[in-house]
């Protein structure tokens, strides 16, 4: 790593790059945030797109500094009914080193309106004051005074004066605040503070290195695909990391998280600050070639709009000019008698970050002005023509398209009544933000109330994509001090995940144990089992209250009536805020998830249910403090035997047998993972096809087939068939509760054999005939082995677009061995399988009997 | 055909030296160029496309290129299609002048040359 902190690449040294820490964008969010992980003695790495640019050296706001210092040259396009430019920083130091320095504090409003509507949760005026405390101290912010304001900012407060109106001096980050916005150096831009204090903290800097996507595996972020540039080459990193702070701001963080699949609540709330700009002609020189910006607002028409000084060259002068060139170009000759301001309004539409899919810079930002900010532009507009006539102004030249210049205040005035038509203006932002929300609103939020994206354990963002909405004012301030405070947060929570949980003793009300799938026949057994009087099976009485999560629609009635200490609460797999709920109080519980899909109206429900309601879950336990995690896997991710005696083990390879395979492998990859970094105590267990008591309406048409003579027998009938039956299940599931050995470990869990398809068909005839008298056709349809294969290539055909035919699918399974050992179930947690196939068809047939079901 | 319309859209003021125009026309015409480059790749492409249009319709309209135009004609069609009725011909003309004028009157010469008729009004008659 060179003096200066940048770190080489892999080609340099020719080894792997990696961090404990990787923040991506240097600007306000990511600066701060790089330094005080290093500080705290993570090992970071700063990774950063733009250049690393000596701003001593570029004359702030020049063409050269457009050049070097913006992206897309200062006009990255916003599209919409009025396209215009969003004026935003790409080097090291981000859109600090290009801003115009002012600071302000988030205003009251804000507060009540984020905890109302975005349910930002720990987020009171009091605590955020002490970090905007800390960090006004750290960038130097003051105010320089009106005995040092400049001729702009004395001419502008005349006229705001004059009016009557509020207004306030906006304290800036500079070494001098009475500086000039064009002396290089002054402003305390990150790329003066919080970047060379990350770098004497170890943060490793990397300028030039765009992060083109995030790198997820199993389900969790592990680091980041990045394209380095050094001078003419370009090569193609993948970065390793445990954390990943995005701080790319409001327009590339969403744009990174959606190329990367993250897309819920992402890049659908972008809200900016729709600027309209003038120029004023007064008798005085103006002065303004080398003064400051004119540091004064006018607070009279706040939250809604916000009326100050712009920053002035001729070269910018011009630009406002050339809107109507011909008429106006004479104005130059008296660029010295003038000034430029503008009127920006807090915009109330809601805009979007989309990315174009294979266009490497192909971030599409959207916003539509609506009515009322057309309305507040016109307002804004007038009102500060009437600020500038007040002040003295001869004439006033709008960013407008064909109008002249204005050169009374009545004219200006006009538009208080009379919309400026959205055709004639010109518009430019330099504050966007709002695009991931953060909070607990699950429509709104894109992370939680401290910037962790929903979904991941390791991916946080950390700059102004977080603000719930528009804040009114400047965002620097606030991103900064919001930025801070996560990072509070995120030590806290660090901390308190690497102590080891107290094991507090249970309290009332508490419950011990959580299930998921209890409406299902498997869960509802399971329930019943929890308060056995005598219980079977090895694992001791569980006892303590029972909450199982009831999804809409299933029908809870058999679980109340097991036991008064049966708690519901609904909700859903696909849905953290209900799952929050449903582990709200559980510290230090066990809970059992059962709940799947295995037969799907759509093939996309396996992702949705197996795999991300399950991260869901993992989520919500883990933050719950949920001790233990018993999580029902199925035999479909290790697929069929190679042959007839071969028996599966638990170490046998994944080889997933369709979607519902390969869902169940994505969700056993979430659940080791899930062990391995969060420290959640797991146990995986394997049931292959279960049978018994309160079992469902196919498993009844499997015994009235199999009674009528039509049950299929596909090839000889030898292919074999591992079966567990529920008891037998039940005993393995408690064994998994309570058995130390059980932590990080998967087990088959079965009838102590696999049986052959014939020897089930035999055995059901012969318990319908002998045990229950239902005489029996003895019939059995024979077809083709052939015709499991061909169901099977039909299933995946199905599977393929999205399609699901269960009768297909079990159909394809049906010339299939799918058998497996319990050996270390047996020898590990002591499971003993207490349910052989004749007994289980017993009890099975019974329960439908004395249930109505007709067989 | 860039340059052609970036030279049309620089001021003739302030007066400065040939070289000194020839530095500065350079300058201008590299900023615009580097901001016409600069812009995002998916609207790179439709403003090529509007440059390839503007020198199309000069032919149907004249019969000839833009750039052999004479410079009455250059400065009447980029008028049309700066006044045209509709946003993209507008906005093909408005990135170029805006970016050209910002550039022109940033330059340090001219910087120089307008300070410098400053400074001679305010001097008394010799």
């Amino acid at each position: 790593m060179s003096e200066s902190g940048e770190a080489a690449g892999p080609g340099a040294g020719g080894h792997p790059l990696k961090a404990q820490a990787i923040v991506v964008g240097s600007g306000a969010g990511g600066a701060l945030t790089a330094a005080h992980l290093a500080e705290r003695g993570y090992d970071v790495l700063l990774l950063e797109e733009g250049p690393r640019v000596d701003a001593t050296s570029i004359r702030s706001n020049s063409t050269e500094a457009i050049s070097r210092l913006y992206r897309n040259g200062g006009m990255t396009p916003i599209l919409g009914n009025l396209n215009m430019a969003y004026v935003e920083g790409r080097c090291v130091g981000g859109s600090t080193e290009v801003n115009s320095g002012f600071w302000h504090r988030l205003p009251a409003d804000s507060y009540y309106r984020w905890k109302a509507d975005y349910l930002l949760d720990e987020f009171e005026p009091d605590a955020m004051d002490g970090y905007f405390d800390g960090i006004e101290a750290e960038l130097s912010v003051s105010r320089s005074g009106t005995d040092k304001e400049g001729r702009g900012s004395a001419v502008f407060r005349r006229g705001i004066e004059k009016l009557a109106w509020k207004y306030e001096e906006v304290p800036r980050c500079m070494k001098d605040p009475s500086a000039s916005a064009f002396s290089p150096g002054q402003k305390q831009s990150m790329a003066q503070t919080y970047i060379p204090r990350a770098i004497r903290a170890g943060a490793r800097l990397i300028s030039g290195c765009k992060v083109r996507r995030l790198v997820v595996e199993g389900g969790r972020v592990v680091g980041v695909d990045a394209l380095l540039t050094d001078g003419a080459e370009t090569a193609e990193w993948r970065i390793r990391a445990e954390l990943v702070f995005l701080c790319c701001g409001a327009v590339q963080t969403p744009a990174l998280l959606r190329r990367s699949g993250i897309k819920k609540n992402v890049g659908d709330n972008l809200r900016i600050h729709p600027m309209i700009k003038a120029g004023a002609l007064f008798e005085d020189e103006m002065e303004t070639r080398d003064a400051a910006i004119p540091i004064y607002q006018v607070k009279e028409f706040w939250p809604t709009i916000t009326i100050g000084g712009s920053v002035f060259s001729p070269g910018f002068l011009a630009m406002l000019l050339s809107d109507n060139w011909t008429a106006h170009a004479g104005a130059m000759d008296s660029w010295h008698h003038m000034g430029l301001f503008h009127a920006a309004t807090r915009g109330l539409n809601r805009g979007s970050i989309r990315v174009l899919p294979g266009v490497q810079d192909g971030v599409v930002v959207r916003y539509r002005l609506n009515r009322a900010d057309q309305r507040n532009l016109s307002i804004g507009f007038a009102r500060l023509g009437e600020i500038l006539f007040a002040a003295g102004a001869k004439a006033v030249y709008g960013s407008l398209r064909s109008f002249p210049a204005f050169t009374s205040a009545d004219q200006c005035r006009s538009f208080l009544k009379a919309d400026i038509p959205l055709s004639s203006m010109s518009l430019s932002t330099v504050h966007v933000f709002s695009s991931c929300p953060m909070g607990e609103n699950p429509d709104l939020c894109a992370t939680d109330s401290f910037g962790r994206v929903i979904g991941f354990d390791n991916l946080y963002v950390n700059d102004a994509s977080l603000l719930p909405d528009s804040p009114g004012v400047n965002p620097q301030g606030t991103t900064m001090a919001i930025a801070r405070r996560n990072l509070d947060y995120f030590f806290e929570d660090s901390d308190r995940r690497r102590r080891s949980p107290q094991r507090s003793p249970r309290s009332e009300g508490r419950p011990s144990i959580l299930v998921t799938g209890a409406t299902g026949w498997l869960g509802t057994r399971l329930v019943e089992r929890f308060y056995d009087e005598e219980p079977k099976g090895g694992s001791g009485r569980i006892g303590g209250g029972v909450r199982c999560l009831v999804p809409h629609g299933m029908d809870p009635s058999k679980l109340t009536a097991v036991d008064e200490g049966v708690s519901l609460t609904p909700g859903d797999l696909r849905d953290l805020d209900s799952l929050r709920a449903f582990c709200k109080g559980a510290e230090d519980s066990t809970l059992v998830h059962l709940a799947g899909v295995i037969h799907p109206g759509r093939v996309a429900e396996f992702e949705e249910v197996n795999v991300e309601g399950t991260r869901n879950l993992l989520l919500a336990a883990r933050d719950a403090g949920v001790r233990r995690v018993v999580v029902m896997s199925s035999n479909s991710p290790i697929g069929c035997n190679p042959h007839r005696d071969h028996l599966f083990d638990e170490d046998s390879p994944y080889q997933p047998y369709m979607g519902y395979g390969r869902s169940k492998v994505a969700m056993e990859k979430l659940v080791i993972e899930c062990q391995a970094v969060d420290g959640l105590e797991t146990v995986i267990i394997r049931a292959p096809w279960f049978y018994g008591p309160h079992q469902p309406a196919r498993q009844t048409q499997f015994f009235q087939m199999i009674r009528a003579g039509r049950f299929p027998i596909l090839g000889d009938g030898r292919q074999r068939r591992s079966m567990a039956y529920v008891d037998n299940l039940c005993d393995g599931l408690l064994l998994a509760m309570t058995r130390a050995e059980a932590v990080g470990r998967t087990y088959w869990i079965a009838d102590e054999r696999p049986y052959s398809m014939n020897e089930i068909v035999d055995t059901v005839e012969d318990v319908l005939e002998s045990e229950f008298g239902i005489a029996c056709s003895h019939g059995r349809m024979r077809l083709p082995s052939a015709v499991g294969d061909l169901a099977q290539a039909v299933d995946w055909s199905l599977q393929k677009v999205g399609l699901y035919e269960q009768r297909i699918h079990v159909l394809g399974e049906m010339n299939k061995t799918i058998a497996c050992s319990v050996e270390r179930a047996k020898a590990e947690l002591g499971y003993a399988p207490r349910f052989e196939l004749r007994g289980g068809m017993i009890e099975s047939i019974r329960w439908c009997l004395e249930n109505g079901q007709h067989i | 055909m860039v340059d052609e319309i970036v030279q049309l859209l620089t001021p003739d003021d302030p007066v400065l030296a040939p070289a000194e125009r020839t530095r500065v026309q350079s300058s201008v015409s590299g900023f615009v160029a580097s901001q016409v480059e600069g812009l995002p790749s998916f609207m790179a492409m439709p403003y090529r496309l509007a440059i390839s249009a503007f020198g199309l319709m000069s032919v149907l309209r004249y019969g000839r290129g833009f750039c052999s135009l004479e410079d009455s004609r250059k400065r009447a069609y980029l008028a049309l299609w700066s006044e045209f009725p509709i946003g993209p011909p507008r906005d093909f003309v408005k990135l170029i002048r805006g970016c050209a004028l910002l550039a022109f009157f940033d330059h340090p010469d001219v910087t120089r040359a307008m300070l410098s008729e400053l400074a001679a009004e305010a001097s008394p008659h010799v």
